[in-house]
């Protein structure tokens, strides 16, 4: 039976959990991307994501420790979370691939309008400048796993 | 090639930074070493660090299991207003004497990573 309300991440109630997911990271995209580092321990970024074509992506240095880290294990999480006191979290798992040849420019692009809202634009910039020259990739996760809890929905 | 700038904060500014802050992320591992994560309280006071999270929550468990976290305090009121600490350390869950809706561990901290993104406004670092 379909219910008319909505669902906990926001959307339609019945809706794929998986939609749900990706459509409460569009709208809560200031998110932490949890990873595991070289020396065994889990750890976050808290980084701005965006969701294109179904996956929730992230824009990093070629460089950086989280691109070696999500390539050696292949996997990640993402959490995202409401404001508040008593938050909504959701946590969505799934494989995560690096991505070289991949934009990330000024305007909104695809279902989600990611950093351009909240980013300066000089850095905006900056960031599509280093995907051009190869400074910069993009973290693709495609969600496989997502949960969402809050102290409400524990009671 | 330029040098990049260290955007880390001072011991002092972490201790301070903390010492303002209850908010946290924390990151735990499920049993096949992916990462799992959960909200929480950070608590750090003087040179112990603890923090807690909902008794009920799934994170308990892998708590329980594997004692490698990692705890995560950030702010983002603007771009380069933005700061952050990552705690990694081991946590061990403190007895409950009595019913409790919260589950609190002592982290016995091995490293913290920082970040001011107000530091990219500064000068920048001489060539080497």
């Amino acid at each position: 039976m379909r219910h008319g309300g909505l669902a906990r991440g926001g959307g339609q109630v019945g809706e794929d959990p998986i939609a749900e997911a990706l459509r409460f990271v569009a709208a809560h995209p200031h998110v932490f991307l949890l990873a595991r580092r070289r020396d065994g321990f889990p750890t976050g970024y808290a980084m701005m994501a965006r969701v294109r074509n179904g996956c929730v992506e992230f824009s990093t240095y070629r460089a950086s420790a989280k691109v070696r880290n999500v390539q050696r294990d292949g996997w990640a999480s993402v959490l995202a979370r409401t404001g508040g006191h008593e938050p909504l979290v959701l946590v969505a798992s799934g494989p995560v691939e690096v991505l070289e040849d991949v934009g990330w420019g000024l305007d909104p692009v695809g279902e989600s309008s990611g950093p351009a809202a909240t980013v300066p634009r000089e850095v905006t910039e900056t960031v599509r400048a280093r995907h051009s020259s190869g400074k910069r990739v993009v973290l693709r996760l495609r969600v496989e796993h997502a949960r969402f809890t809050s102290p409400a929905m524990r009671q | 090639m330029s040098p990049r700038r260290d955007i880390a904060m001072t011991t002092p500014e972490i201790e301070a930074f903390l010492g303002a802050r209850r908010d946290c992320v924390v990151v735990s591992l499920d049993g096949l070493g992916r990462p799992d994560g959960t909200v929480g309280s950070l608590v750090r006071d003087g040179r112990r660090t603890s923090f807690d999270v909902a008794a009920d929550d799934p994170l308990v468990a892998l708590l329980d299991r594997d004692q490698r976290t990692c705890c995560v305090v950030e702010e983002f009121p603007s771009y380069y207003e933005i700061k952050g600490v990552m705690v990694h350390g081991i946590a061990t869950r403190r007895p409950v004497g009595r019913a409790s809706d919260r589950a609190t561990y002592d982290l016995e901290v091995s490293s913290v990573v920082s970040f001011d993104f107000g530091k990219l406004l500064g000068p920048a670092p001489p060539r080497a």
